[in-house]
């Protein structure tokens, strides 16, 4: 009974494993903000994370604990409260460059358009952690 | 009978009092083309609602706070009418001032701006907030100044390469700039960004001089990956004028694809109230020009002919896409139109050709 007891527990431990895995492979990161002259992009999909930095490109293949984190900070941050912030007539006169942010986390989607110099504050630190990763 | 008669008669009487006087006709059909329903302007009411629905937020995306109007309320004002006075300048392009014949009634269109023909001739002053790192020389200025009267006089040895298709609408504005005066200022300040410090002695700047009578480019670092930004004709008289960062400027090998000058031709574009080719958005919004293809995006690099965006062939070898600077060759005749609207009477510009 007890060896019993004890396979189901495990079998339920590694059920959960699994599912919280799949969430985790599930979340995908796209950045991207571009102007005559200049490239930033961000690209995280499955485990693999990519930067590029005006053509300097990284690339890196993230283990679980990594990808623990990133799930954290998203967790964090209040997608709903985050607002675009880039103006049409500074894109019509080159004072600013657009950048366009799409997550999927948590089967939600969510898109956003920034001033890519002037990115909302969660946002700057989930690339901050993104970018230490590669360094 | 009588009543019956009286009747008719005031029947009669009001339909034909309801028929507009044929005087009046062709002066209120001029004024219903100047068609203003697609201008934008973006206003505090547009700020858009922060959503997780990205499909509603692709609608709102474009529809946001600008800093600038909010600073400066007449702004909206001012575009509107600078754009409406350019649309009637491009619609009595070639046509009769007064084509009823008539005096217009009560009713008067606007009147069809006077057009200034002929070379004009811009003096341009070069404020340089100089950074020891990344120095604007004279042979920088002076090539700089030799680009531009190129580009803007159909000048530049790429345009040979013209698809067939853009081969007739290559414009030549006939604007010649001329060097009025260079300011130097020394800078240690690696980013000036887009805010307009570096246009303003009070924020450590050189301020504009005379921008009534001149094109100020200033050229420093801006920094954020930002080569240069404009100010269309309307805006705030002390900021009028362009920004170049400093290894963009000119012939400079350190701008690399950049460094050839093109980045002030693109600015003064704006400053010559252009809009980007694609009109900043998608298919359906334009650049005001008639002879533009429409397009989606911004091309970059040094794209093949043909690009297809929009069902039609971009043009990108156009000053007012953002491919690199040798990929980038012409105005087309209708952005000529819009040059020449601000420096027709009225216009916004107008002062430097009177």
């Amino acid at each position: 009974m007890r060896t019993l007891s004890a396979f189901i527990l495990f079998i339920l431990i590694l059920f959960q494993s699994c599912q919280s895995q799949e969430k985790m492979i599930t979340t995908s990161i796209h950045y991207s903000a571009q102007t005559r002259g200049y490239i930033y992009s961000i690209q995280l999909e499955k485990n693999i994370l990519e930067i590029n930095n005006n053509n300097t490109i990284k690339k890196i293949e993230l283990s679980k604990i990594p990808l623990l984190e990133i799930n954290q900070a998203l967790d964090e941050i209040d997608f709903n409260e985050i607002k675009n912030n880039i103006s049409i007539d500074d894109l019509a006169v080159d004072k600013a460059i657009k950048g366009v942010l799409k997550v999927h986390f948590k089967e939600k989607n969510f898109e956003n358009e920034f001033n890519h110099n002037s990115l909302p504050n969660d946002i700057k630190e989930l690339f901050k952690l993104l970018e230490a990763y590669l360094n | 009978m009588k009543k019956l008669i009286f009747s008719l008669a005031i029947l009669a009487l009001t339909v034909v009092a309801c028929q507009p006087n044929s005087d009046e006709v062709v002066p209120n059909q001029e004024v219903a083309t100047i068609d203003m329903s697609d201008f934008y302007v973006y206003t505090d009411s547009d700020v858009e609602k922060p959503s997780s629905n990205a499909k509603k937020d692709k609608c709102q995306t474009m529809k946001v706070l600008n800093r600038q109007l909010k600073e400066n309320p007449g702004l909206e004002k001012r575009m509107f009418d600078i754009e409406k006075h350019t649309r009637t300048y491009i619609y009595f392009k070639g046509k009769p001032k007064n084509p009823g014949g008539g005096n217009g009634g009560g009713n008067t269109p606007p009147p069809a701006p006077d057009p200034y023909i002929g070379i004009i001739t811009i003096p341009v002053v070069v404020n340089i907030l100089e950074d020891p790192a990344h120095p604007v020389t004279q042979a920088h200025i002076d090539s700089q100044i030799a680009i531009l009267n190129a580009d803007f006089n159909n000048n530049n040895p790429n345009t040979a390469g013209v698809p067939k298709e853009f081969a007739d609408l290559v414009a030549d504005t006939e604007i010649t700039f001329t060097l009025a005066a260079i300011n130097r200022k020394a800078s240690s300040k690696s980013e000036w960004g887009t805010r307009d410090a570096m246009k303003l002695e009070s924020e450590g700047g050189i301020d504009a001089t005379d921008p009534t009578n001149n094109l100020n480019l200033w050229v420093c670092e801006i920094g954020g990956g930002i080569l240069g930004y404009a100010q269309f004709p309307g805006g705030t008289l002390a900021t009028d004028g362009v920004v170049i960062g400093s290894d963009y400027f000119g012939e400079n090998a350190a701008g690399g694809v950049y460094g050839h000058g093109r980045t002030a031709t693109h600015e003064v574009g704006h400053w010559l109230n252009l809009r980007h080719i694609w009109g900043d958005g998608r298919c359906r919004q334009d650049d005001f020009v008639a002879d533009t293809p429409s397009s989606d995006g911004a091309n970059y690099g040094c794209p093949s002919y043909p690009t297809v965006n929009c069902k039609s062939n971009d043009m990108t070898m156009n000053y007012m896409d953002y491919v690199d600077d040798n990929c980038m060759y012409m105005f087309s005749n209708g952005q000529n139109d819009r040059i020449r609207a601000i420096f027709a009477s009225e216009g916004p510009r107008e002062s430097f050709v009177n």
